[in-house]
């Protein structure tokens, strides 16, 4: 008898080993770029903001790998700095939609009737304007910052994971094991989150990660802009903003922080990827 | 009658609007002792199911709805009872046990966790002392080496072995009658009877009433103290096992009963022919007489009531006699 429990315990313990090549590699990517943002000031080599005027826009050489900019500053160290500020961006403004439209979309699936109605129908209103031209008029209202970029992602980015849980939960809420719990006498809130909610999780979980990096973009876009955060800030899509005027005669400016999005944007990518396969998977 | 733990009267339950209802069970009466066991039988669609739903006010659909009738459980009327009251009845009260055990257990909480959080709604161990009592309850139920089987998931057990999980969830409440709605369809033969072992062995440990509903009336036959025969909604013969098996007033159960494998001499099974109604199309009269081989005139329009037979014995059957003792 033990002799067959601890054959099954191996075949347990490798069967969650196998990871998905896409995940593990995603994992080390944006581990990769964690790692950068945590120790910023011990691997960049220069200040990111003190400007070196006798060395303006220098091409990449072995000083300044990544060249430097029309302030003399080093784009390396830039790219750098500014990993700090666009993780943090990727993951604040998921995470916020991503606890409103969780609690939302359960509230709204499990409950149903009038409440359903209300909420899917200010899901609606949401949706009917174009993504971007919403987020910056609400960003053109609050003042330009990295704060009102998140409270602007939050009031608009909600609503995918709201009609993502709402979806689940309203399958989930006639499944079987629902009927049991009902059975045994809990109340509508245990049921919701206990049972319902960590079932209906998983999809929007995966979507989480993909959705990472559509708000990383989209801080880039807005800083790009000029409505998100602001120069002399690091921050790769002001880099590549201020990088625009130089872009023929220096192109190591915009180059490289597009480089970066570009990076950080496919290990979030992978993760997703791997994810959905690993989960798909015990279905 | 104050020794009945449970009592059914005349319960019927419709579904759809006011203008357009229709009754899914109709005029449903039997009752339980503590520490019996109770058979029900029928088809599929005789509304085995909705009785047992309308005992925990958890019906198949939402339209559904106890349109008369009362329940009383331990002299306590049941159907007065508003939501948020009821609650304390599901689960502590009567407990609950499903068909398919696969799919209704929550698959992404351990067995362990989800002992422990019933053990926690109802009763007062918490923490440490909750989960202890979860090994014990799986112990209980016949779980090999519970401690290793905490921590694992739905879908690491056998069907059988998630049944008895099942039955420990409905134990941790501590029911007083417990519902096991075909607990046994949905496995092995062998399995089964372990299964039907085990429920008769609460039965006898912990004073517990079941009400065991299947279609099988072989495992009735094996584990009952007595019977509910349903069809197309409605009692048509109640009484002890050993009466209802050995001389069967209805005509129904006595097909019923001569359909059974093991009392078939000939090769070829006998069926009763035709189907059973639909709902939508419920014969006038008694509901069985389309394919009722005694069926006369009066069958055709007049509703049979169940009729003593003998002292504990009824059925629905204008040709049921009263037996002489």
């Amino acid at each position: 008898m033990s002799s067959i429990t601890a054959h099954s315990e191996i075949v347990r313990r490798w069967k969650v080993g196998r990871l998905p090549i896409a995940l593990i590699v995603g994992l080390t990517v944006v581990a990769g770029f964690a790692l950068l943002a945590v120790c910023a000031e011990f691997i960049a080599p220069y200040d990111p903001i003190i400007h070196e005027t006798s060395n303006k826009l220098a091409p990449p050489s072995l000083s300044h790998p990544f060249g430097t900019d029309n302030f003399g500053r080093d784009v390396l160290s830039r790219v750098i700095w500014g990993t700090r500020i666009d993780l943090q961006m990727g993951l604040l403004g998921v995470i916020f939609p991503f606890m409103i439209g969780t609690v939302v979309g359960a509230v709204s699936g499990y409950l149903g009737r009038w409440i359903d109605s209300l909420f899917m129908r200010m899901v609606d209103v949401v949706v009917a304007f174009p993504f971007l031209v919403l987020m910056l008029a609400i960003m053109a209202i609050l003042g330009p910052g990295l704060l009102s970029f998140y409270v602007a992602m939050a009031l608009v980015g909600w609503v995918s994971y709201a009609r993502l849980i709402r979806s689940q939960v309203l399958i989930l809420k006639h499944s079987d094991f629902v009927l049991a719990a009902k059975s045994l006498g809990y109340s509508h809130a245990r049921i919701m989150f206990r049972h319902i909610l960590p079932n209906a999780l998983v999809a929007s979980i995966v979507f989480s990660m993909s959705d990472v990096v559509l708000v990383i973009l989209t801080g880039s876009a807005v800083s790009y802009l000029g409505l998100g955060v602001q120069p002399p800030t690091a921050e790769w899509g002001v880099m590549v903003a201020e990088g625009q005027n130089f872009i023929t005669t220096a192109w190591w400016i915009t180059a490289f922080p597009g480089l970066a999005i570009v990076c950080l944007a496919f290990g979030f990518s992978l993760i997703a990827d791997g994810l959905g396969e690993r989960l798909g998977l015990r279905e | 009658m104050t020794d009945q733990l449970l009592e059914i009267d005349s319960l019927t339950v419709a579904a759809g609007t006011k203008d357009n209802e229709t009754t899914i069970i109709e005029d449903i009466s039997f009752s339980l002792k503590t520490g019996e066991v109770l058979g029900v039988v029928g088809e599929s669609g005789s509304g085995k199911t909705v009785t047992c739903r309308a005992l925990i006010r958890l019906f198949p659909t939402r339209d559904m709805r106890i349109a008369s009738g009362s329940i009383r459980l331990a002299g306590e009327e049941l159907t007065t009872l508003d939501e948020r009251e009821f609650a304390s009845v599901r689960g502590s009260k009567i407990g609950m046990i499903f068909q398919n055990p696969a799919s209704h257990l929550d698959p992404v909480m351990s067995i362990g966790a989800q002992l422990a959080e019933s053990l926690e709604h109802h009763q007062t161990p918490r923490g440490k002392e909750a989960r202890n009592e979860a090994r014990n309850l799986l112990r209980q139920v016949g779980i090999p080496d519970p401690d290793y089987r905490f921590k694992d998931y739905p879908h690491q057990f056998s069907g059988g072995m998630r049944q008895r999980v099942m039955i420990a969830l409905a134990l941790a409440c501590n029911p007083t009658v417990l519902i096991a709605d075909e607990p046994t369809t949905a496995l092995d033969v062998t399995v089964q009877a372990q299964i039907l072992r085990l429920l008769l062995d609460l039965r006898d440990t912990r004073g517990l009433s079941i009400i065991l509903v299947t279609h099988d009336l072989g495992i009735v036959a094996q584990t009952c103290d007595s019977i509910v025969v349903m069809y197309a909604g409605r009692v048509c013969e109640r009484g002890p096992k050993r009466t209802v098996i050995s001389s069967p007033s209805h005509p129904y159960t006595a097909k019923l009963i001569a359909c059974q494998p093991a009392n078939v001499v000939a090769s070829v099974l006998p069926n009763i022919s035709g189907q059973p109604p639909y709902q939508s199309e419920m014969p006038k009269g008694c509901r069985f007489h389309p394919r009722c081989d005694f069926a006369f005139d009066r069958c055709r329009t007049e509703i049979p009531v169940l009729a003593a037979i003998s002292e504990r014995h009824v059925a629905a059957c204008h040709l049921a006699k009263r037996s002489n003792p």
